[in-house]
């Protein structure tokens, strides 16, 4: 597959410099970056508002806040992480830098609409940094008629995270285009790495339903500003509706986050493994099966919400059926593995924990969409729990398992493996200290979205919270590392890892047009291992 | 409320629905332990058994791709048994949802941050048509600060929601202001409070003792206050409770309509504000809450939304309790529920609002 290597002099995309000359490109790869510094920073202060939330839940009683503070924590940790974090996360950031590169082009379909997109975000994330002066304390999923009522910053909060659906509406747009009408000549469909298929399954589902939440949204902020009644029953409006609204769009939004994880899997485990992807079509079918499937599931957040028993019981069947393809997929990563020669650096390790985790969190997810059982554990700490291990165990696991793994292509440098696998045991370690807890404390029914809980919950509590500053120093010197790298990294050669996907054959870092010339693709990306004879009959 | 139960596994199960609703969680607790020891077994093994050790050369690595039986057994299997806990879940619902026909109602109303609970036990003065019924709340423990957990559990002499033993109890949950939810989970059951619905859940106790009931919709400041204590009581000793509180009710019954001195009337009022959660919106330090804040409101004039000018006196003040969206002042949000008071508290909080004048 290699065809583009450099002949003459390149020049890095990396060479211009100022902050005008990011800001004005329209580099699908630049683009990725400014995303992905600010999304990392966005991690950084959700999670810093997560370790004060767990201070004050490290023992009972009120100790260094008031409960108002806390709920304002609760909702700004929920809201950043999910809306300036996590959705464009690992599609905005390698989605931009990799997909193109991947399919063997210059750049996204509409690079202008790429950097509006960015722009868009940026607005977004002024917005809500403008109600920071009286942040709102709403939880993240507003619901009113409470978030039509306080006396808190609810507008601008909403306003921002509608104009943030935008922007992920227009990068959703851009890469459907693009991995329909960009692919290089012999990339058929079948030949496209499985990151590119797990992207595309996302971007399909931010174009359907972000939507319909920018609507719910908009009618929230109409409900407050002119008083037009249509979630607040004293208006005339019904509450639950705006439930069927936000949740239309917001479980849909998880996979928008998973599913980009785990494309990332499905890229680093046969380079680790030395080994083909084992099950190509499968994987590739139940992302698009997941996100299919993931529209008619959303009213499993209603049943104890006065949702109907018949409904509700269509609901947990559904709910259900979301869990074949996941599981296929788990299997068809083990299988990955077997008989590999499996090397553990870093973005192995994060991968492999983020399929150790994520078994855990699609298990967990069994008796919340046992309908009956449900009913006991809603709203407690055991959905905090199972939603921490799918998203954190899985989404931000495989973020810095991304970082880790094109660190060397985006930047050209080494990071220090030592430190980095170190570091890694600190956030496995620390992320199962804090969040096996929370199952146990949710199954004994604490609630959540509590700033004070009853003594016999406080043990559980203190070993969650110690989990959570372990996890916090992990998080920490892992991106620390990255960044010393920059200076001090070794410089890294194009293809450090042995990988055979598109990214890998060009220069790291890479050129402003990526190939020096398009490559025709005559494989799939994934022929590891096998011998020199059989790669050439293949080829 | 330390000594009720170790926050180590399922809560007691104290309710005739409860075994249903743990058979169908241990069923899907022990598949899940199954299912994690196999497949994280085989993930481990398989990290063990083919990592590269250091200084190994290179090997050879099988060139599997796909293997069609092996990939239609496992999306088979897992199917089967994912239509099993479906099955159980089922079963579950079926129960918690399947209300007897033979149960007592009682009304519970969900307001920031406690619970009322309306006994259909009344007495009634036939002379007069008067009528009280047994009621209680679940305090709004320090609402200046926020109330925790923690103070509800030091809380000497609490309001207990008391119910009888072996009997069919039917709440039907209503809400004053926003959605709460109910949970009781002793009982298994949780139900929303949503505001301009009647939802409902049912129960029938089993195990004598004190449970705690939580909300679990989150609901603003002291969300994590909104709780209280579920007693199950045995039947007779749950009778005699009722006729005591029956007769003191009947008490009360004789001294409606008697009028009162305002020193009195100031006292029932100041309990009233907080009892009722008035001092969820409205503060009394001036402060702006979800509502206008009240101290020194009486004898004020007061811009309304539509432009007009009134000054604050008793009429406006009854009607603002009683039918808040009558007249809204200029620059708060139409948000106020309408109260579910009597015409004494009204009169007495009416009274504590006039000694607020200065």
């Amino acid at each position: 597959m290699a065809h583009a290597v450099a002949e003459h002099a390149p020049v890095s995309y990396l060479e211009k410099k100022g902050i005008l000359s990011w800001l004005s490109s329209v580099d699908h790869k630049r683009i990725g970056i400014l995303y992905l510094i600010t999304t990392m920073s966005a991690f950084l202060v959700g999670g810093v508002f997560a370790l004060l939330m767990r201070a004050e839940l490290a023992r009972p009683g009120m100790q260094f806040m008031d409960p108002q503070t806390y709920n304002v924590l609760m909702t700004l940790h929920g809201s950043i992480m999910i809306f300036l974090f996590i959705v464009p996360g690992i599609v905005a950031t390698f989605g931009n830098f990799v997909l193109p590169i991947q399919i063997g082009a210059r750049d996204v379909a509409f690079p202008v609409l790429n950097r509006f997109s960015f722009q868009v975000y940026l607005a977004g994330l002024f917005i809500i940094a403008l109600g920071l002066a009286n942040p709102a304390d709403t939880g993240w999923t507003f619901y009113p008629p409470y978030s039509s009522t306080t006396d808190t910053n609810v507008i601008t909060l909403t306003l921002g995270a509608f104009v943030l659906g935008f922007s992920s509406i227009l990068t959703g747009i851009n890469f459907i285009v693009t991995v329909h009408k960009m692919r290089a000549p012999g990339m058929t469909w079948y030949r496209l790495p499985l990151f590119v298929w797990a992207i595309y399954s996302a971007s399909l589902i931010q174009v359907i339903a972000t939507p319909v939440v920018g609507i719910s949204l908009i009618l929230l902020v109409a409900e407050r500003v002119f008083g037009v009644g249509f979630f607040t029953p004293a208006l005339g409006g019904d509450p639950v509706l705006f439930q069927h609204f936000f949740w239309f769009y917001s479980h849909p939004v998880v996979y928008i986050m998973i599913l980009p994880a785990m494309g990332v899997v499905s890229e680093i485990l046969p380079v680790f493994s030395r080994k083909p992807i084992f099950g190509y079509k499968a994987i590739a079918w139940s992302s698009v099966a997941i996100a299919a499937v993931s529209f008619v599931v959303w009213a499993h957040h209603l049943f104890v919400s006065s949702l109907s028993t018949t409904a509700g019981i269509v609901f947990s069947f559904l709910t259900f059926t979301v869990a074949v393809p996941t599981a296929i997929k788990v299997f068809n990563w083990l299988a990955t593995l077997y008989k590999g020669q499996i090397e553990l650096k870093t973005p192995m390790l994060y991968s492999l924990a983020f399929i150790f985790l994520f078994i855990i969190g699609g298990l967990t997810g069994l008796p919340l969409a046992m309908i009956g059982v449900d009913v006991h554990l809603h709203d407690t700490y055991f959905v905090v729990g199972h939603f921490h291990y799918t998203i954190q165990g899985g989404t931000v696991l495989m973020m810095i398992a991304a970082l880790h793994y094109w660190w060397p292509k985006i930047t050209g440098r080494m990071y220090n493996e030592k430190v980095a696998a170190f570091m890694f045991w600190f956030v496995f370690i620390g992320f199962n200290l804090t969040f096996i807890p929370q199952f146990i404390l949710g199954i004994g029914g604490m609630p959540r979205r509590y700033a004070d809980y009853l003594p016999e919950f406080a043990p559980l509590h203190l070993i969650s919270s110690i989990g959570a500053y372990t996890l916090g120093i992990g998080y920490f010197v892992t991106i620390l590392n990255l960044l010393i790298s920059l200076k001090k990294g070794e410089k890294a050669p194009a293809n450090p890892w042995r990988a055979n996907t598109l990214e890998w054959q060009i220069e790291s870092p890479p050129t402003e047009h990526n190939f020096h010339e398009i490559p025709t693709i005559t494989s799939w990306p994934y022929d590891y291992g096998q011998k020199e004879e059989r790669k050439k009959e293949s080829l | 409320m330390s000594d009720i139960y170790p926050a180590l596994v399922l809560p007691p199960s104290a309710s005739s629905s409860a075994p249903v609703v743990d058979f169908a969680f241990w069923l899907v607790m022990i598949i899940s332990i199954l299912a994690f020891l196999v497949v994280e077994g085989v993930l481990i093994y398989f990290v063990v058994r083919y990592r590269r050790r250091k200084n190994e050369a290179e090997r050879e690595t099988p060139h599997l791709t796909h293997n069609t039986t092996l990939e239609i057994i496992w999306t088979i299997v897992p199917s089967l048994i994912l239509l099993v806990l479906f099955y159980y879940g089922y079963v579950a619902i079926k129960e918690l949802r399947n209300f007897p026909q033979d149960s007592e109602v009682i009304r519970v109303v969900g307001q920031k941050w406690f619970w009322n609970f309306y006994y259909p036990y009344c007495v009634e003065d036939q002379a007069s048509g008067k009528k009280l019924c047994i009621s209680g709340n679940t305090e709004n423990i320090n609402p200046e600060k926020g109330s925790g957990q923690t103070q509800l559990a030091k809380q000497e002499n609490q309001f207990l929601f008391r119910i009888p033993k072996g009997r069919n109890i039917t709440l039907q949950i209503e809400s004053q202001d926003v959605i709460h939810s109910l949970y009781i989970p002793a009982f298994r059951v949780k139900q929303d409070a949503v505001p301009g619905l009647k939802t409902r859940l049912w129960f029938q106790a089993t195990e004598l003792g004190e449970f705690p009931i939580f909300c679990t919709e989150y609901c603003g400041k002291d969300h994590a206050g909104m709780a209280g204590k579920v007693l199950v009581m045995e039947p007779v000793a749950f009778e005699q409770w009722k006729e005591a509180e029956l007769a003191k009710l009947r008490e009360k019954l004789k001294t409606i309509g008697q009028v009162k001195d305002e020193a009195t009337l100031i006292a029932e009022g100041t309990r009233l504000f907080t009892a009722k959660g008035c001092n969820a919106c409205h503060g009394l330090q001036g402060n702006r809450l979800v509502g206008p804040p009240l101290n020194g409101i009486y004898g004020k004039q007061e811009e309304m939304q539509d432009g007009s000018k009134l000054t604050v006196d008793d009429a406006y003040l009854k009607e603002s309790i009683l039918k808040p969206m009558a007249k809204i002042v200029k620059g708060y949000p139409p948000a106020m529920p309408p109260q579910n008071v009597t015409e004494d508290e009204v009169e007495a909080l009416v009274a504590f609002l006039r000694s607020l004048k200065n």
